[in-house]
C-alpha cells in the first residue's frame, strides 16, 4: 500500500480501512451466494462458453462443405458402391409386399473386397 | 491470498460473478481506498464518501451479473461508483451547492478571484481551483493516484488530467507565490 500523503483527505486508521471492508464484504455476502447458487445450473457452462461453441460449430460446417467429394472424384464413386443399389431399393419400395427378412438378408449382405456384392 | 495478487481485476470480477467471495474480497482491497478518494471528490466528507463507496459496491456486486469481463474491470467499477455518487448528491440539494465536482465539468467557468496566500494554506488554494483541476490535483498530488489511474476514475482520458494538472499547478505556483515549494 502506497504512503499517505499528510495532506490526504482519507482516514489514516488502518482499522477504519478493515472494519468498512468487513462491512462492505458482509453486504454482497447474500449476492455473491446466489451467484455461486445459479453456477450449479448446467447450460451455465454452455452458456459461458456459447461463442465459442458457435465459432467451433461453423468451423466444422465449413470443414465438412468443403471435404464433400465431388461427382466425379474418387471418394464419391467409393460412397455410391457403399450405398444401397438404386434397383434393390426400388424392388422393395415399389414391390406388391413387403419384402421378407430373407430377402432383406440376401440383399443387404456388406459387399465382399472386390466389389462382388453389388 | 497471493494468488488473487497475481490475478487480473477482470479474473477476479469473473470470478466473483461465479460467487467466488475470495476473488470479491480482493476486489474490495484492490478498490476500497481509489474508490473512497473519487467518492470524497464528490462528497467532501469522510462519512458521506463512505456511503457512496458502500452503495457504489453493492451496485457493482448486482450489476456483476451483467459484466461483460472483456472490457477492463476499472473502468466500469468507477463509472458505478460516480454514478453513486451523483445519486447521493442529487439527494442533498444542499450538498449539491456545495459540491461543485458534481457537475464534472471538462472546461468549468474561472473560479472567483482567490486569496490563497492570505488563507494561508494548499488546501485553501485547491479550494479555489475549477472542479475538475481540484480533483486531479487532489487525486494525484495529495492521493498519489497515477495521471493514468485518476483518468480512469474520473472518466476521462489521460491526456486530460495532464492538462488540469498542468493548469491547476501553475495557477497554484502564481497564488502561492513564495510558498509554492509545498506544492511539490
Amino acid at each position: 500500500m502506497m504512503a499517505q500523503n499528510p495532506n490526504s483527505n482519507l482516514p489514516r486508521d488502518p482499522e477504519y480501512w478493515t472494519d468498512l471492508e468487513r462491512r462492505i464484504r458482509a453486504d454482497a455476502a447474500n449476492t455473491l451466494a446466489a451467484y455461486a447458487a445459479a453456477q450449479d445450473v448446467w447450460y451455465d457452462v454452455l452458456s459461458r462458453r456459447a461463442e465459442w461453441l458457435v465459432a467451433a460449430s461453423a468451423a466444422a460446417m465449413l470443414i465438412l462443405w468443403l471435404a464433400l467429394p465431388t461427382a466425379d472424384s474418387a471418394a464419391f464413386r467409393w460412397l455410391e458402391r457403399s450405398l444401397v443399389p438404386t434397383e434393390v431399393a426400388g424392388s422393395l419400395l415399389g414391390g406388391p409386399a413387403p419384402p421378407s427378412v430373407d430377402v432383406l438378408m440376401v440383399q443387404f449382405q456388406p459387399a465382399s473386397s472386390d466389389g462382388a456384392g453389388r | 491470498m497471493a494468488d488473487e495478487q497475481h490475478r487480473t481485476d477482470e479474473e477476479l470480477a469473473r470470478a466473483a460473478k461465479g460467487g467466488d467471495t475470495v476473488a470479491y474480497d480482493a476486489l474490495v482491497r484492490r478498490y476500497l481506498r481509489p474508490a473512497m478518494a473519487l467518492a470524497w471528490q464528490y462528497t467532501r466528507r469522510v462519512e458521506d464518501a463512505e456511503d457512496v463507496v458502500q452503495e457504489g459496491f453493492h451496485r457493482m456486486v448486482r450489476a456483476l451479473a451483467d459484466y461483460d469481463d472483456r472490457r477492463p474491470f476499472s473502468a466500469w467499477f468507477y463509472t458505478v461508483v460516480r454514478n453513486a455518487a451523483r445519486t447521493a448528491i442529487s439527494k442533498d440539494s444542499r450538498r449539491a451547492a456545495l459540491a461543485p465536482l458534481t457537475l464534472l465539468q471538462d472546461d468549468p467557468p474561472a473560479p472567483a478571484t482567490p486569496d490563497p496566500i492570505a488563507a494561508g494554506d494548499v488546501a485553501r488554494a485547491i479550494e479555489d481551483l475549477a472542479p475538475m483541476q481540484q480533483a486531479c490535483v487532489r487525486l494525484c498530488d495529495l492521493e498519489g493516484f497515477s495521471s493514468v489511474e485518476v483518468g480512469v476514475m474520473l472518466g476521462i482520458n489521460e491526456g486530460t488530467v495532464r492538462t488540469h494538472l498542468h493548469r491547476a499547478r501553475k495557477q497554484l505556483r502564481t497564488a502561492m507565490g513564495p510558498r509554492q515549494g509545498m506544492l511539490q
